[in-house]
Formats: C-alpha cells, sequence, structure tokens
C-alpha cells in the first residue's frame, strides 16, 4: 500500500503524456454498420388498400425519403421493422439482423430518413446511421467476421 | 493539441499490465461518414482490381499521428477472395483492438468496414509486394491457422516493437509478413529476430513531458512496460508503424512504393 502511495505522490511531479491518437482504439464494433434487407417490398398502401401506390423498395432509395415505424417484430435474423412513408402511406418491411449501430433505438414511431449511396440506401435516425441497404456492389464492400478469440 | 496524461511514469513502473476498464467514448456515425467512408472503399476496389496485385499491404489514415511524422496509422492484408461464384472480392485481414480493453483479435472485413471507421483523413494507402512475397504472403493469409498462428491476444496500443508481452495491429501483421517470408519462423521472438536481421527499424516515437494536468491517468489500451527502462524513461518509445513497414519494405526490395488514394 506504501508502495502505492510513493507511486503517486512521485508521479504527480513527473508525467508522461500521450495524444489522445495513441489512445484510440482501432475498432469499435458498435461502428459496423448492420446490414438491413428487404423482406418485403410488397409496396403499399394507404390503410385503405385503394389505388397502387409507390412501390417501395424503390421509394426507399429516394434521397430524403421520411419513414416512419409501425411495428417492430421478431424475424428469423433480427428484427423486422414495418416501416411507412410519409406521405402516400407506402410501405415496407425491412430485417436488420445485427445490433443496430450508434445510439439509436427503432421503436414505433421513429421517423427514418433515408439517403442515396452509390452502395446502397443509408438509414438514418437524425443524422445518425442505423443500417445500410446495399447494392450488389455495397454487398461486395462489406463483410465482417472475426477470426481468433 | 488534443492531449491527455496517460500514465505517471513511476505509476506504470509498478503496473505490470494496462489498467482494464476504460471504455471507449460512444460515437455515432452520420450519414456523411458512411458515404465517404462506402466511396473510399469502391474507389479502392477498383483500383485494386486495375492492378495485377492479388495481395497488398493497406492503410488507412484512423489517427491523426503527424505530431510524430507519421501519415499513416494501420494497416492489413487486402487481397483477392473467391466470391464463390467465379469471381472476387477483396477482403482485408487484420488486427483489432475491442474499445476499453487490453485485448485484441484477427478479423476479415470488406473494404467498406475498414474505412468505416471515421477515420483522421479518408485516404488509403497500399503497397505492392514482389510477385515471389505476395506468393507466399497469400499462401499464409488464406490459411486460417497459419494467419492467426502468431496472433498475440494482450495488447497495447504503442507496444516495444522487440517485445512479445503485447502485440498492436501493425506489429501482428509485420510478424506475420516475416513468417509467411521464411518457413523456419514458429514463435514471435523468431519473427522478431528475422525482422532485427533484415534490418527492420521500428518508428521512434518522442513521448513529451506533461504540457497539461488533467485527462486521464491511463487507458485500458496505452501500456509502456514492455519498454525497456532506460528507453522509456527517455521518452524515446520504439513501436511498429505503416510508415515504417512502407519504408522498409521497399528499402529491402520487398514492395513498391506506396499507391495512394485520397479524396
Amino acid at each position: 500500500m506504501n508502495l502505492w502511495i510513493a507511486a503517486i505522490l512521485a508521479g504527480s511531479v513527473l508525467l508522461i503524456e500521450t495524444p489522445c491518437a495513441f489512445a484510440k482504439s482501432e475498432l469499435s464494433s458498435k461502428l459496423t454498420v448492420p446490414i438491413a434487407s428487404v423482406v418485403d417490398a410488397g409496396s403499399t398502401l394507404a390503410s385503405d388498400g385503394a389505388s397502387a401506390a409507390v412501390v417501395l423498395p424503390a421509394a426507399l432509395s429516394q434521397a430524403g425519403a421520411s419513414l416512419v415505424v409501425l411495428s417492430v417484430t421478431a424475424g428469423a435474423k433480427g428484427s423486422v421493422y414495418l416501416l411507412e412513408r410519409a406521405g402516400d402511406g407506402a410501405r415496407v418491411s425491412i430485417e436488420i439482423g445485427a445490433e443496430i449501430a450508434g445510439t439509436v433505438t427503432l421503436s414505433v414511431g421513429t421517423t427514418i430518413e433515408t439517403s442515396a449511396v452509390a452502395a446502397g440506401t443509408v438509414l438514418s435516425v437524425a443524422g445518425e446511421v442505423v443500417a445500410l441497404i446495399p447494392t450488389e456492389v455495397g454487398r461486395a464492400l462489406m463483410h465482417h467476421e472475426q477470426l481468433s478469440d | 493539441m488534443c492531449r491527455i496524461v496517460v500514465a505517471l511514469w513511476l505509476l506504470l513502473a509498478f503496473l505490470p499490465v494496462a489498467q482494464a476498464g476504460r471504455s471507449c467514448e460512444p460515437r455515432a456515425l452520420q450519414v456523411a461518414d458512411v458515404e465517404r467512408g462506402l466511396e473510399l472503399a469502391q474507389r479502392t476496389v477498383v483500383a485494386l482490381d486495375a492492378s495485377a496485385a492479388h495481395i497488398v499491404i493497406l492503410a488507412r489514415a484512423g489517427q491523426d499521428l503527424s505530431d510524430y511524422g507519421l501519415h499513416y496509422s494501420h494497416l492489413g492484408f487486402a487481397y483477392r477472395h473467391s466470391d464463390g461464384h467465379g469471381g472476387h472480392v477483396w477482403r482485408v485481414v487484420h488486427k483489432l483492438n475491442r474499445c476499453g480493453t487490453a485485448e485484441a483479435s484477427i478479423y476479415r472485413q470488406g473494404l467498406a468496414e475498414f474505412f468505416l471507421d471515421r477515420p483522421w483523413r479518408y485516404e488509403a494507402a497500399w503497397v505492392v509486394p514482389s510477385e515471389a512475397v505476395q506468393e507466399r504472403l497469400l499462401a499464409r493469409v488464406r490459411d486460417p491457422q497459419q494467419l492467426i498462428h502468431l496472433h498475440s491476444k494482450p495488447y497495447s496500443i504503442v507496444s516495444y516493437a522487440w517485445s512479445q508481452r503485447y502485440q498492436q495491429s501493425n506489429q501482428w501483421a509485420l510478424e506475420t509478413l516475416a513468417a509467411a517470408l521464411d518457413s523456419t519462423i514458429d514463435t514471435r521472438a523468431q519473427a522478431q529476430d528475422w525482422l532485427r536481421e533484415h534490418n527492420y527499424e521500428p518508428s521512434t516515437l518522442h513521448i513529451s513531458t506533461l504540457e497539461r494536468l488533467g485527462g486521464r491517468l491511463t487507458a485500458a489500451n496505452v501500456a509502456f512496460d514492455d519498454h525497456p527502462p532506460k528507453k522509456r524513461f527517455s521518452s524515446r518509445i520504439d513501436t511498429v508503424t505503416v510508415d515504417s513497414v512502407f519504408a522498409w519494405m521497399a528499402k529491402a526490395g520487398l514492395a513498391g512504393t506506396p499507391v495512394r488514394i485520397a479524396k
């Protein structure tokens, strides 16, 4: 115990520093963007089921589209979210297989924004990315596998 | 400018290992981060596809190390991997430290994940090994057991280049490269001996004395107790860096000069 006290007292005079950079990890697993997939693109519709509405997921790739989470259910690989586009009521179900990125929790009523990028469609909440629906090009770019303990 | 107090040197002298339990700050990815990371990944794949290379040493500028005269922070082996349909995709095998811990593991990732970690600069750089080196390295990388044979879990981001107490990510890659080039190498110590014999020189980081009080005392992934006391107490930290690996490989005729893609 005395050794610790001596070390702390002595160390309070002689200090070594290092920049933040060297304290930063090379990995935060939270930063791996989960891949979302469309499980029911069957479109539609406004609640009256009428007119043919806009077919999703084409609507998903529309920059700046807003989708509201209508329900969250368990899926085979993760959680399935039923989304409805604001304005025309077009619907789509997506499944996100991994933990949602960042600090966002998707629940009923959450509004999701879509952004089109070359590799797919980015889903975000208040600017924070929650998942990516990749195109074929995007899928080829993405992989995550731990090879050792 | 972003400096923290990492350790009291006398305190460190009594600590056998790095303190555990520090957590990484939660950081949310913004849409622009993903857009830029994916774009860099895609441009890198296009450039690699256009090259004749089957495997390269790929680096990113994940952190600002300019105070140390370093440009890149992290490297891995990027190689053509079968897509199962007669084609290929590019995959990176590299070593990553889990946030808030003093341990690390080996991962295979896509180039998207490699560049999505909100790097300091959206920049990729790689060196193409000679054909003979590519052949040996590729055989090592494609063999899961051989790939992780020299991996050691205990991690310090500034681990001493000539010690086996910890192993940082670039050090794992360099030691694995050595083992690929000399099949008699079976241990980390042998790999380090081989690297010394072949004139590899780690970077010497000059960790200056305190500029301001405050901040954290230590981080889980930073330890200095593997460095020889004489060097440690004179603030000289010899560690494996991307820049030193690139320079050595070019000088030793093992690879060409770096190819660079920046946004």
